[in-house]
């Protein structure tokens, strides 16, 4: 536990979105305090550590990853698209965050809704929230874990 | 070059072709998991480079380089791992298992066509024209 820390999920989720968004370096994700938004992506880990990696985001950052990742127009874009897209940001942060807990674990295939509600089940503690700007957009990653010997 | 990208993300196996074409494949062909991979490799289509992800449905990553290297007629195709599984024991089996490379997501399309120029597809290389240095490449 002691190597998941607000700093890490940090620096991944800035490397991920420098490495599959922003190769051209002129769409930094940066240090935000905005609201969280309408597209939740999740993912979870189970093993010695049990816990769900959160993704939440604008529909419009959404939309910008989408188009991003396929090269699409606006006007192409579909839900479908956006879900494959942002599943797969979920899946690259949560199998990072997954090499900074203790012990072996498995990560689960990603799921993406719309709306913040979509939270993770009520029993797991919050145990990081960074809060990005991305294109003038919030992106939120979320890290929760169950407690101690579930 | 002949490729074949298996991943059940098509946002990656989009940003995968991409790179490929790029690095000079003539032909790169899509699969969503093992099943689908192997489907493609019985129709006669036999790829000489396969980018395989790990954690997919019906048939992971790791059954699938099994299912390759079993196969005497696919075990020429050069199997490379690209997947956010970080786990030594993880990379450890993989390369025990038959691949040939195993990159961690995210990665840096450079490091990608440099580990690719290594493995004989020195077109590749002609893309950056120079050496990478890129850290999450583990080779067998």
């Amino acid at each position: 536990m002691s190597m998941l820390t607000a700093e890490a999920v940090t620096e991944i989720t800035q490397e991920i979105w420098a490495a599959l968004l922003a190769s051209d370096g002129r769409s930094p994700l940066l240090p935000g305090d905005l609201l969280t938004g309408e597209v939740t992506a999740q993912i979870h880990i189970s093993g010695e550590w049990n816990g769900t990696v959160c993704l939440h985001c604008s529909r419009a950052a959404a939309g910008h990853a989408t188009m991003s990742m396929f090269g699409m127009s606006e006007e192409e874009v579909t839900w479908a698209d956006v879900v494959d897209a942002v599943g797969e940001l979920v899946n690259v942060v949560g199998g990072n965050i997954k090499g900074l807990v203790e012990g072996p674990s498995v990560l689960s295939l990603p799921t993406v809704s719309e709306g913040s509600a979509a939270a993770p089940p009520g029993h797991l503690e919050l145990a990081q929230e960074v809060r990005f700007s991305w294109m003038a957009e919030p992106v939120v990653v979320s890290v929760w874990a169950a407690p101690a010997g579930e | 070059m002949k490729a074949l990208v298996v991943d059940d993300s098509r946002a990656m196996r989009t940003i995968l072709s991409r790179i490929l074409r790029k690095a000079g494949a003539a032909e790169v062909r899509e699969a969503a998991d093992g099943c689908e991979a192997i489907a493609c490799l019985e129709s006669g289509a036999i790829p000489d480079l396969v980018l395989v992800d790990w954690n997919m449905p019906n048939m992971n990553g790791l059954e699938l380089v099994n299912a390759l290297r079993r196969r005497p007629e696919w075990r020429q195709v050069t199997i490379v791992m690209v997947t956010t599984e970080s786990e030594q024991r993880q990379i450890v089996r993989a390369l025990a298992a038959g691949a040939h490379e195993y990159v961690i997501k995210p990665f840096e399309e450079e490091s990608l066509f440099d580990k690719l120029a290594l493995l004989g597809f020195p077109q590749a290389s002609a893309v950056t024209g120079t050496g990478s240095t890129q850290q999450e490449v583990f080779s067998a």
